[in-house]
């Protein structure tokens, strides 16, 4: 199966991926109404990570994908391991969001609904993109950008002209001084999202051109950041010290656009948004869980598309509440778990290959020298 | 392939119906009793919500089927809880259909729960969003009962238009601001902890309202905006008159037209009559200093505006009967600041938004200061200054009454 | 093609006239159409002939004036050896129409079908076909789907040949190829594709011929046979082949690398590949001034929207999300579904099918009928049942307005298909909501992206993205800006104009006055 991705489509993806659902929410929120300068330090400090750590470990082997690279420098049995603590790792991520987002619906547009029927229906929209392939996933992904993008610089505007944005709220920086800032971000907002990218291990290696990789993911990297932040921003200049209280500000602040008497209630253009973020979030970690589960398995994709989504379903069931989902994933997994899989063990990768590659050539060299003493 | 996409597509199929079986959330349009507008109030230690519900066939202008109207358009419905939300439920008993508060433009709360405090009545708003927080707050000295079944002439929807009405009084005179929940919950949880809400009272007799009553050109009780109320930490703790408010209104630049009128001599003396300015553009600068301990807040306040009548003689051409009337208007503005500034600092309420200002300028000593914030407040200097322009005198430029003396 | 059905061995010809056309009288039993016309010349070894055709199928005055008698004067003076006076024969039909020389029963009797005359002679193996196939054809008429106010105003009729000369009259370029094929066992239906040698891409050339090639069936009625059969994504709903009745639209198509299949019999042509926003062209877009053609554009796509989805955001919004509404507009809905027995979702159903009844009952009605549908549709079904009360009247105007755009769809093929979705819709709009349709449009983008037209991804300028290809999607560019041809569909001659077509104002000649 030769499927491939255009440099755009790629682009599309990190912009849905990284802006996900992370917008809605009000990031970083124990640096107060300093939170977007915490966002902006993240984004910084990810794209440091991003820049040299991720992108060169797929410069170091362009056609392959992180299983296969686990596998060849880990060993094979070492390596089946560490894949299948990664497979774990996005079946995870993809189990909290597609949580995170069936108490969202449940709260907001449809009480009452069980919740299984939401995350089914999440779950099967998801599994019928993924069945479709990564080139059709990926278009899916280009084609609904623009539409995303379009409703929130209408939801932007709209709060402009209603008179609901306050820049002073802003004020004043860094109230506390730097370091509650700068715990706010790391490693946390490192976490979620910027850290993230590391997913996209699994999917460089589709990309037409190599050479494409590095611009068409740093360019929208660097886009969706600063959005990201742009949109905590807007988020704390509405809503001000009473942000970090709510469970989606960016919905809450939309439903205070009043204008002309008709233009209200803008909630539900919200939760179209919360829609698209979360499917394509979800189904990005979905895909990647069975690319990987595929790789590592050795069967075809349309094998394990099933079983994965069963255990993100079952997987999502097993919170009890929606407090414990979030206080597990705040309290525990971004500070401890998934720096694990975001940082330390794409570092020890990039080690063990450069190590390998040196060994690799001084073997070469030696067996080039070989002859010669001959 | 097992599960190639062409097999997959009866299994989609099939969960669709899987999802069509139930419809869990569903409201069908007539299960719902609209609410327009929502009174609530303490009573024997319970809470009480009153809900004037719209009776759609009486409400909606020609609908056809069903004759024109014949009852009232809007119906009230009380009850009473131990909590918001409990009262909230306890509505099934003795309700037929599902109480739809989404669209509920108007809050009307007593004065007996306002000074029992509106915190939990913000949490309730808050938490479930059915509710819209950008419903139009009010307070009323009346028995929140009577306020909301109250009918209006020419609207038939009593709780969209008392909406209307605020929204058109902020918009023309600004004297009250038009105040929703979520700047209720914002100000009450802001630096200084202290908000306002207009009142809304019933002039006349307060009986409630019938359609009876319609029938005459005048009726004996009607809705009337009134004062403003003062709240700390949620709680009803003192009353400005109209005066007092529009000078609230000015220092917190909240003014987008206001009407004045002032007492100008027109150059003779001993000749002073009323005249009246209306401003049509206003800004306050607030600035904060400190000296020797003292905080000093100066306003500085511009207003441009028109003479719309004027009933002593002056002939506006002349510069110098320009910067007169400039003076008298500035004079009679600076009155009303002050006014309004010696009512809230005589309750030490800070609805000024000082503490705001003190947050973003001192932000290190504003830790310190927090807790006595209303002792500060007490201690602050308040220098305001007033930058009147009158940019027209409306189609003739001389007063009617030099006219006459010609 | 056809292969097996000629496995057994071809019938030749007999020397005996009388056992060819006894084979051929038995070939043709009971048919009444065919015509055995026997005639001897009076010359010295009194030969015999035989005109065989059917009736219908060819053009008799040809036959009498351009065959016959020529043929009669010829042979009469005609006395030479056999091999002469066979040549002698071919020579005379060759003023009737091209001649074909058939040598056993199988061709022969493919060529009577197709409308020649074959002439046999006593004494001879072989026989000549003239082609004088003409006979009654629907005479070039108006599109009766298609129609435009500003352009061409002739539309394709039955006739293969008909059609492919409009199109060739329009297209005068030597690389027009117009290849021929005789798909259908039983029907002999001729199929031609047409293409621009160097601006079709020729490997979907390939890809067309070789499917077409797979074809192995008793009949091809319409041009829907071939969609159907050789079309890409068999299961989905969506067209993947467009049709049009337009040569212009046609022509158009063949210039920007498209192909198109004419089917002998019916008078739409198909094109291949094509993309979803093709749907929504019309040829007059390229008639109109672009402003106007780019609303108009704007307007269809929005028809569309509102065609797809306006029944299933009425029923989501006004029994799950009723906050959403002003409370003027929510009050007066409710004061009208006061006393509506159903549910808003089956109201809506009930409406929807009844509409879908009343459009089906309209095509097939005889006209003089017609009239008589709107006003059952319009009076009793519309303003009675509001006046009943058995429905409210804003779903009255939800599904009119639901109705009407989906008119505004250019092509007739996908407003059924988004009249098909559109009850999909509703059914998720009224079990989940706002969710539920929001669940059903993201299905849609993914099955649509997952769709491709012969190689070519159906929503191609869009995802994948095609920057050049935008100018002729949502807006219509100014002719002049769009220099190249479709990326992606056509093949490697891409420029399609000259740089500096916009016009400009005449340059004040210096060195003239």
């Amino acid at each position: 199966m030769h499927e491939k991705i255009s440099a755009g489509q790629l682009a599309s993806i990190v912009i849905l991926f990284q802006i996900g659902s992370s917008s809605l929410f009000l990031l970083a929120s124990e640096a107060k109404h300093d939170a977007w300068i915490s966002v902006a330090i993240a984004m910084v400090l990810g794209m440091g990570m991003l820049l040299f750590v991720t992108i060169p470990i797929q410069s170091r082997a362009p056609h392959s994908d992180l299983m296969e690279m686990l596998t060849r420098y880990f060993g094979k049995y070492l390596g089946f391991i560490v894949g299948l603590a990664y497979i774990g790792y996005f079946i995870y991520k993809s189990v909290r969001n597609v949580r995170e987002f069936g108490d969202l619906v449940i709260l907001y547009l449809l009480p009452g609904t069980p919740l299984d029927i939401v995350m089914i229906v999440l779950l099967a929209v998801g599994a019928y993109a993924i069945i479709q392939g990564i080139e059709v996933f990926f278009r899916v992904g280009q084609l609904m950008l623009p539409w995303l993008l379009l409703i929130y610089i209408l939801l932007f505007g709209l709060m402009l002209i209603s008179g609901l944005v306050d820049l002073k709220k802003l004020l004043p920086l860094f109230e506390r001084g730097w370091i509650p800032v700068w715990k706010a971000a790391v490693p946390e907002v490192i976490s979620f999202p910027f850290g993230e990218m590391i997913v996209f291990l699994i999917f460089w290696k589709h990309v037409v051109r190599f050479s494409d990789i590095k611009k068409f993911t740093l360019i929208p990297y660097t886009f969706s950041g600063l959005f990201i932040v742009l949109t905590n921003m807007l988020i704390i200049a509405v809503l001000g010290d009473l942000s970090g209280a709510y469970v989606i500000p960016f919905m809450f602040g939309t439903s205070l656009i009043e204008i002309g008497g008709f233009l209200e209630r803008m909630d539900p253009f919200v939760s179209l948004l919360l829609f698209g973020g979360v499917f394509f979030k979800q189904a990005t970690y979905y895909l990647a869980a069975v690319l990987a589960a595929a790789e590592l398995f050795k069967v075809t994709r349309h094998i394990v598309v099933v079983p994965v989504g069963a255990v993100i379903f079952v997987g999502a069931k097993m919170f009890k509440s929606y407090m414990e989902q979030i206080q597990l994933g705040f309290e525990h997994n971004l500070k401890f778990h998934f720096p694990i899989f975001q940082i330390v063990l794409p570092i020890i990768l990039l080690l063990v290959m450069v190590i390998n590659h040196g060994f690799k050539r001084k073997k070469e060299k030696r067996q080039l020298d070989a002859p010669s003493n001959e | 392939m097992l599960l190639s996409p062409q097999r997959m597509k009866p299994i989609f199929a099939f969960m669709i119906c899987i999802c069509l079986c139930g419809c869990w959330s569903r409201k069908e349009l007539t299960d719902l009793a609209i609410v327009s507008a929502t009174g609530v109030d303490r009573k024997d230690n319970q809470w009480e919500l009153t809900y004037q519900l719209v009776t759609p066939a009486a409400s909606a202008s020609g609908t056809s089927g069903g004759n024109a109207s014949s009852g009232p358009p809007i119906s009230v419905l009380s009850i009473q809880g131990d909590t918001l939300r409990k009262a909230f439920a306890n509505n099934e008993l003795e309700n037929t259909r599902q109480l739809h508060i989404g669209n509920n433009r108007v809050f009307v709360i007593g004065d007996a729960a306002a000074k029992y405090g509106l915190n939990s009545l913000i949490d309730t708003y808050l938490r479930n969003p059915q509710a819209r927080e950008t419903v139009s707050l009010f307070v009323t000295k009346n028995n929140p009962r009577i306020v909301v079944s109250q009918l209006m002439y020419l609207e038939k929807n009593t709780g969209e238009g008392i909406h209307k009405l605020i929204e058109k009084e902020t918009q023309n005179t600004s004297i009250l601001p038009k105040v929703n929940m979520f700047d209720l919950a914002t100000e009450s949880a802001g630096a200084s902890k202290c908000a306002v809400i207009p009142e809304l009272r019933i002039s006349g007799k307060g009986e409630p309202g019938s359609t009876k009553a319609l029938e005459n050109t005048t009726t004996a009780s009607k809705l009337k905006l009134g004062g403003l109320a003062i709240l700390n930490k949620g709680k009803l703790v003192g009353w400005l008159n109209q005066k007092e408010a529009l000078g609230i209104a000015f220092i917190r630049n909240r003014v987008n037209r206001a009407v004045i009128s002032f007492e100008f001599s027109g150059g003779k003396e001993g000749d002073k009559a009323k005249s009246t300015f209306e401003v049509s553009d206003t800004t306050t600068r607030l600035k904060m200093k400190r000296k020797e301990g003292r905080i000093i807040v100066t306003a500085n306040i511009k207003a441009k505006g028109m003479i719309t009548d004027t009933g002593s003689q002056l002939d506006a051409i002349d510069p110098k009967v320009v910067r007169e009337l400039e003076q008298g208007v500035g004079d009679e503005l600076l009155r009303i600041v002050l006014e309004g500034w010696h009512a809230i600092h005589g309750l030490r309420t800070d609805v000024v938004g000082f503490a705001d200002l003190f947050h973003r300028k001192y932000p290190r000593d504003w830790q310190e200061i927090k807790e006595d914030w209303a002792v500060a407040f007490a201690g602050i200097e308040f220098q305001p200054s007033v930058e009147v322009t009158v940019e027209r005198v409306g189609l003739i430029n001389q007063s009617y009454q030099k006219l006459l003396e010609e | 093609m056809g292969q097996k059905h000629r496995e057994k061995m071809p019938q030749p010809l007999s020397l005996h006239l009388e056992d060819n056309l006894a084979s051929l009288r038995a070939a043709a039993d009971k048919r009444s159409d065919m015509v055995i016309r026997s005639f001897h010349v009076p010359t010295v070894n009194q030969m015999e002939y035989a005109l065989v055709y059917i009736e219908g199928l060819v053009d008799l005055t040809s036959i009498n004036e351009s065959l016959l008698r020529p043929l009669m004067s010829v042979l009469s003076v005609h006395d030479g050896d056999s091999a002469e006076r066979f040549a002698a024969i071919q020579n005379c039909a060759s003023a009737a129409g091209p001649t074909v020389i058939v040598e056993d029963m199988e061709s022969l009797w493919q060529q009577i079908m197709q409308g020649d005359t074959v002439i046999l002679a006593q004494g001879y193996r072989q026989a000549v076909a003239s082609g004088t196939s003409g006979g009654e054809w629907r005479s070039i008429a108006e599109p009766t789907t298609q129609n435009v106010i500003r352009g061409p105003k002739e539309a394709f009729t039955e006739s293969l040949r008909t059609n492919t000369s409009m199109i060739s009259r329009r297209l005068k370029s030597p690389n027009l190829r117009i290849q021929n094929k005789i798909i259908g066992e039983q029907t002999q239906t001729s199929v031609s594709v047409l293409y621009l040698e160097g601006i079709a891409d020729d490997s979907v050339v390939h890809e067309i011929q070789r499917r077409l090639d797979r074809i192995q069936i008793d009949g091809i009625l319409e041009g829907g046979y071939i969609e159907e059969l050789i079309g890409d994504a068999a299961l989905s709903p969506f067209p993947t082949m467009f049709n049009t009745e337009r040569p212009d639209a046609v022509t158009a198509g063949l210039l920007e690398g498209q192909i198109a299949i004419v089917v002998d019999g019916s008078p739409f042509v198909l094109l291949a590949p094509v993309t979803f926003f093709a749907f929504f062209e019309s040829s007059e877009d390229y008639y109109q001034r672009f402003y106007i053609a780019s609303f108009l554009r704007l307007l269809r796509f929005g028809a569309f929207f509102i065609s797809l989805l306006l029944p299933s955001l009425y029923i989501a919004v006004t029994t799950y999300h009723q906050e959403m509404l002003p409370t003027t507009l929510l009050v007066s809905l409710v004061a009208q579904r006061e006393g509506v027995p159903l549910p808003a979702l089956i109201e809506a159903f009930l409406m929807e099918i009844t509409f879908e009844v009343l459009r089906e009952a309209g095509v097939r009605m005889p006209k003089a009928i017609g009239s008589a549908i709107s006003i059952v549709g319009a009076l009793v079904l519309g303003q009675a049942a509001v006046e009943a009360g058995l429905i409210s009247a804003a779903m009255v105007i939800i599904v009119s307005f639901t109705a009407i755009s989906n008119f505004v769809i250019p092509s007739p093929n996908l407003s059924v298909t988004v009249g098909l979705i559109r009850f999909t819709m509703m059914l998720l709009g009224g079990t989940l909501g706002l969710y539920g349709v929001m669940v059903g449009l993201m299905l849609l983008c993914i099955h649509l992206a997952s769709l491709r037209s012969f190689g070519v991804p159906y929503l191609m300028p869009v995802a994948p993205l095609i920057w050049s290809n935008l100018k002729d999607v949502f807006i219509r560019f100014p002719l002049w800006s769009m220099r190249t041809r479709p990326d992606g569909i056509a093949g490697k001659n891409r420029i399609r104009q000259k740089k500096t077509l916009k016009p400009q104002p005449p340059q004040p000649n210096p060195g003239k006055e």
